[in-house]
């Protein structure tokens, strides 16, 4: 190295450290919409990224092909076993189904937290350094996509849109871990709705943290958590995971749950971008994302089943 | 033509870092170890080696631009890292050029000290939550692994390219 740090370049280099420090600081408070060369960028890389994704998804299906034709065998015994309970399930999905449609017309409502409209994308990228978990999304603002809508697979949900732009979208999948990405939650425990908050990702047992359950509420392990509708862009009756283990928080105050997520981030090919139908509904509900702290107190107020028959009215 | 052709190969090692390597080798988190492809880095040291430190800069610049501006959501941080790397590793001495043993060490301590920069960097904004010792265990020893064994396919072609590109130049110049 001839030429190492003289004066110039010792300039050189303060110089580009105060910028990094600069943009590091302007990117890193919370924004509302992102800069336009930022989503050019993004934009035009995304369209190579989506070319060359197509022939990898392409080839790597070809690889599961053959490993899925390996445990064919297992599989199909217990499929089998399940196609009995399937017809007594389906049944009964039939009947609930109806019952649903007569009870909706009774009380009048044509919008549940449950409704969206989903659209499919294709997965063309991951951040290859993991430090972040995200992935990209073929679709933009241009098909509908806004910033805070639920990503899901078939098996449950990956994630939020983190950031939208016109022609793909950056998701963070729900491993990402930040403590800001709280996501509403509730867990069907025996007769009645747990409410609590997907907060985190707990790297050491790798699953998701269910925080603030209700000291009384009784949680055992293998109970659904699904998504409760009650906070933000996120519909009602996703599935999340499978509770894995239960202990009392740092306070004694209230229950953290650990969560099995039930889909698999690692390998992704489609997903499906939700689009909640219910508009404004922060205009309606000012009060639940303001007072999670309280959630102790207002428990027995926030029943999932009365909110879904205001918020239609 | 021949200007390009540097920027489109480290372009297409960046689409191949985040695109086919992610999709082909899905990675199961339980094991822990994580491996970060670094292929545009390998394209970027080593055009700070042939073609000296101002055009590896720029083109550190170029990746590092897409990096920050796709992968990530910190603006910057891959920025100022692959330019740096690349202003440190361009050893544009003829020994390194003509010796595949010299550019593959380049190559394993940029990694050191790129990995190291990151790691820092994303611990001081509260992005890596990991303890050093776990980052040198399932993070370094790992992208050693992967992006030497990937840098030793790339020494090749790229020398190549860069020879390619000077014996252009060299008719250009009668």
């Amino acid at each position: 190295m001839p030429h190492f740090f003289n004066n110039k370049r010792l300039i050189i280099l303060m110089v580009s450290i105060i910028l990094l420090v600069i943009l590091v600081g302007f990117s890193m408070r919370e924004r509302e919409s992102v800069p336009w060369p930022e989503e050019f960028v993004r934009d035009s890389v995304g369209v190579f990224q989506s070319t060359i994704s197509r022939p990898a998804h392409f080839a790597a299906n070809r690889f599961e092909a053959v490993e899925n034709l390996l445990d064919t065998y297992e599989e199909n015994k217990t499929l089998k076993q399940q196609l009995e309970k399937y017809a007594a399930t389906s049944a009964e999905l039939e009947n609930t189904r109806q019952e649903n449609e007569t009870l909706r017309e009774s009380a009048d409502t044509q919008e549940m937290l449950s409704d969206y409209e989903s659209r499919q994308a294709l997965v063309v990228y991951r951040n290859p350094d993991r430090w972040t978990q995200t992935i990209g999304i073929n679709q933009g603002t241009q098909n509908g996509i806004e910033q805070d809508m639920a990503v899901v697979t078939n098996e449950g949900l990956i994630g939020r849109v983190a950031e939208a732009s016109e022609f793909s979208s950056t998701v963070q999948l729900l491993s990402d871990g930040e403590r800001t990405n709280r996501i509403s939650a509730s867990v069907t425990a025996g007769d009645e709705t747990v409410n609590a908050f997907i907060e985190g990702w707990d790297e050491d047992r790798d699953g998701l943290m269910l925080r603030k359950i209700r000291s009384d509420a009784e949680i055992e392990e293998g109970q659904q958590v699904v998504t409760s509708g009650m906070g933000g862009a996120f519909p009602s009756g996703i599935p999340i995971g499978e509770v894995e283990s239960v202990e009392p928080d740092e306070y004694g105050l209230t229950y953290n749950a650990l969560i099995e997520p039930a889909a698999d981030f690692s390998d992704l090919t489609y997903v499906n971008v939700l689009d909640r139908n219910i508009e404004d509904l922060s205009e309606e509900f000012p009060s639940l994302e303001e007072d999670q702290e309280q959630e102790d107190e207002e428990e027995e107020a926030v029943d999932p089943v009365g909110e879904e028959g205001g918020g239609g009215s | 033509m021949t200007r390009f052709l540097i920027p489109v190969a480290i372009f297409c090692l960046f689409l191949i870092e985040g695109t086919w390597f992610e999709i082909l080798f899905p990675q199961e988190n339980e094991s822990g170890w994580v491996w970060m492809p670094r292929f545009a880095l390998i394209g970027v040291i080593l055009t700070s080696i042939y073609r000296g430190p101002v055009a590896g800069v720029w083109a550190g610049i170029f990746v590092g631009f897409l990096y920050d501006f796709t992968y990530t959501q910190v603006l910057g941080v891959y920025t100022f890292c692959f330019g740096f790397i690349a202003y440190v590793s361009s050893y544009s001495l003829p020994v390194v050029r003509n010796s595949y043993g010299w550019q593959w060490l380049i190559i394993f301590c940029a990694l050191f000290v790129f990995e190291l920069l990151i790691y820092f960097i994303y611990f001081l904004l509260g992005i890596a939550e990991l303890s050093f010792g776990e980052f040198l265990v399932k993070r370094m020893i790992a992208s050693w692994l992967i992006n030497g064994a990937a840098a030793l396919l790339l020494l090749v072609p790229f020398r190549r390219i860069f020879e390619w590109i000077e014996d252009q130049e060299k008719i250009r110049q009668r």
